[in-house]
């Protein structure tokens, strides 16, 4: 039951922060890939 | 500029300010003109922030960046969002949480009085300095392009805000930002559309990452400078110093990144007013975490209508110089530019043919032609480069000026501007660098009389007086900062490009203002006289590598050097000195 109490991670500050961290090395992936691509 | 052009740039900048000027009228004590009486939602909060940040220069110098250099300025931006969930974590309950109105007022609760007035002063010296610089970018790049005399222009941005910012503060400030920074990226995207929209035709976009990558532009993620990698027989030592001397790469930009935006946001009370105007620690939280999500693709858009500018230029003769206002007076002075402008002139006819080969190649996805044609670019490329160079420094020597190289970029975009753009969008893009040099340096001007009327005057000059003679206070401080931020304006000179000269600037005293607040948030151990020590060493340390070790150290390491040299010299006087208890807040 406790698992039930707990709000789903994305209404948590600390899923907001997951997010940011995710989209952050999600950029610099897709930045790095795109420089391989193109050079 | 035609009259449409003028109708429209003056209407734009009337409205904005009007519009503040009325809505923020009535501010009736320090709390609604400092604070905005904390009521913004969050958006509001993340909009503020983002048009603080991002001054005239930003959108001026940038493209231009990106035309000169390729893409990687945008790893500049990536320890930001790092910095956002730190600040959201700590900084932002705990400023709401003691109710303070400015950042430096937490520093007397957590150490005492001497730590607080040393790091205000610290901003009040760069945000000062640098406030001057927001105006005067602007103005010697609007008065070259305009004609105008730059006291006219400097006079003109400095006044338009000193009417909003004195009369409706804070509230004020973030209002006429809600509308600058529409204006601004709509006027800048305008631009890259029709940069795009002259390219030859059958270039999709898709094509243009392709030819940007083909011409080197496309160096985004940069790991190992450029240097390290074409020199293999170096030691490790001197890869470890190249890397360290390169201004722009992965690890520069997460790591000093880092620093940097956590001292600017945490500490510098030009970002911390614009949050804690936030109606709660959720607004300001999410205005934070929102700035850190649209930061980097910002910048990426900015970077990359460079890129459709530079593309455009491949297509179509760029002027030897950019900045052709000073070329023409070199002229005047007795400079002959006649052979260089023949050799540029052959020189842009051959690449250009090259251009046209290597686009067919690409459509044609014949790899082997695009590996035959790409070498030849670069090395026709390296031609322009050189001569372009000895144009500059032709001009500099002519007309005595120290820095013709680095000015040329920052009129990159502009020159674009006002010779490719239709009439009525010339005058909105002339708002939009209008509107950029407002918004952020009234929240600039904003933050420093709140710091000066809180930090300095309310706390140790005049203690014990009335509200309202606050509230005076802060509008006629905020008077006095525009007038200084104008005349510093009207007398500086030249800089080496002007956006890293600003970074600079905030560079160099950001560590040791970031050292203080860290050892105040984190580190219960470390007491007040300690951390005064370690920041007045960190400062002296840090002036000591800029003066006489520039080449040694890019200025994007600064930040955490001084913010180490803070925490590691107050370390070791706080175990020297005698025992003395007085615990603060801290960080929770």
């Amino acid at each position: 039951m406790i698992d039930e109490e707990k709000p789903p991670l994305f209404r948590t500050w600390r899923g907001w922060y997951l997010a940011l961290i995710v989209a952050l090395l999600a950029q610099i992936i897709f930045y790095y890939w795109l420089t391989r691509l193109f050079v | 500029m035609n009259t449409l052009d003028w109708l429209v740039m003056f209407g734009t900048l009337a409205l904005i300010v009007a519009y503040g000027t009325w809505k923020s009228r009535g501010s009736q004590n320090i709390e609604a003109f400092l604070l905005g009486n904390k009521t913004l939602p969050w958006w509001m909060v993340c909009l503020s922030i983002m048009a603080t940040q991002a001054s005239a220069i930003t959108f001026l110098s940038t493209p231009g960046q990106a035309y000169e250099d390729g893409m990687r300025f945008l790893q500049f931006y990536f320890g930001l969002p790092l910095a956002m969930i730190i600040l959201s974590i700590t900084a932002v309950p705990l400023y709401h949480k003691l109710k303070v109105f400015t950042a430096y007022e937490y520093l007397e609760t957590r150490f005492d009085l001497k730590v607080r007035t040393l790091t205000a002063f610290f901003f009040l010296m760069l945000r000062g300095l640098s406030v001057g610089i927001t105006i005067y970018a602007p103005s010697l790049i609007l008065s070259t392009i305009l004609g105008w005399n730059i006291n006219a222009t400097t006079l003109m941005i400095g006044l338009l805000v000193m009417v909003y910012t004195v009369s409706g503060g804070t509230k004020a400030v973030s209002l006429t930002q809600k509308y600058q920074l529409t204006i601004i990226m709509s006027g800048m995207v305008l631009t890259g559309a029709i940069a795009f929209y002259h390219l030859p035709e059958g270039i999709g976009f898709m094509d243009t990452f392709r030819l940007a990558g083909e011409t080197g532009k496309m160096n985004l993620v940069t790991i190992i400078p450029d240097a390290v990698t074409q020199n293999p027989e170096l030691g490790m030592w001197e890869r470890v110093k190249l890397t360290l001397a390169d201004r722009y790469n992965l690890i520069s930009g997460l790591l000093g990144g880092l620093f940097l935006f956590l001292s600017y946001f945490g500490a510098d009370q030009s970002q911390v007013g614009r949050y804690l105007g936030g109606s709660s620690v959720r607004e300001s939280r999410l205005g934070l975490i929102f700035n850190g999500l649209l930061k980097i693709p910002m910048q990426f858009v900015i970077l990359y209508i460079g890129i459709l500018v530079f593309l455009f230029y491949q297509f179509n003769q760029a002027p030897l110089l950019h900045n052709v206002h000073l070329k023409q007076k070199a002229e005047q002075a007795g400079a002959q530019f006649g052979d260089a402008q023949r050799a540029y002139d052959s020189l842009y006819i051959a690449r250009h043919q090259k251009m046209v080969q290597l686009n067919e190649a690409i459509q044609s996805n014949d790899a082997s032609s695009v590996d035959a044609i790409r070498p030849e670019i670069h090395d026709l490329q390296q031609h322009e480069r050189a001569l372009r160079q000895r144009v500059k420094q032709q001009v500099a020597a002519t007309l005595n000026i120290r820095e013709a190289d680095s000015q040329d970029k920052d009129y990159v975009f502009i020159n674009f501007v006002m010779s490719y753009l239709p009439h009525g969008i010339i005058g909105l893009l002339m708002a939009v660098v209008f509107s950029a040099a407002m918004s952020s340096s009234a929240g600039e001007m904003n933050a420093l009389a709140s710091t000066t009327t809180v930090d300095i005057y309310r706390r140790s000059i005049n203690r014990h007086a009335e509200p309202l003679h606050y509230l005076k206070a802060s509008r006629w401080l905020t008077a006095g900062w525009a007038v200084f931020a104008m005349i510093f304006a009207s007398l500086a000179n030249q800089a080496e490009n002007l956006i890293q000269f600003v970074n600079i600037i905030g560079s160099l005293f950001y560590g040791t203002i970031l050292g203080v607040f860290l050892s105040a948030f984190y580190i219960k151990y470390l007491k007040a006289t300690p951390v005064f020590i370690g920041a007045v060493v960190a400062e002296l340390f840090i002036l000591y590598l800029y003066f006489f070790q520039r080449e040694a150290v890019a200025f994007l390491h600064y930040n955490y050097i001084g913010c180490l040299v803070v925490i590691g010299v107050a370390f070791l006087v706080q175990m020297l000195l005698p025992k003395n208890t007085t615990p603060g807040v801290t960080a929770q």
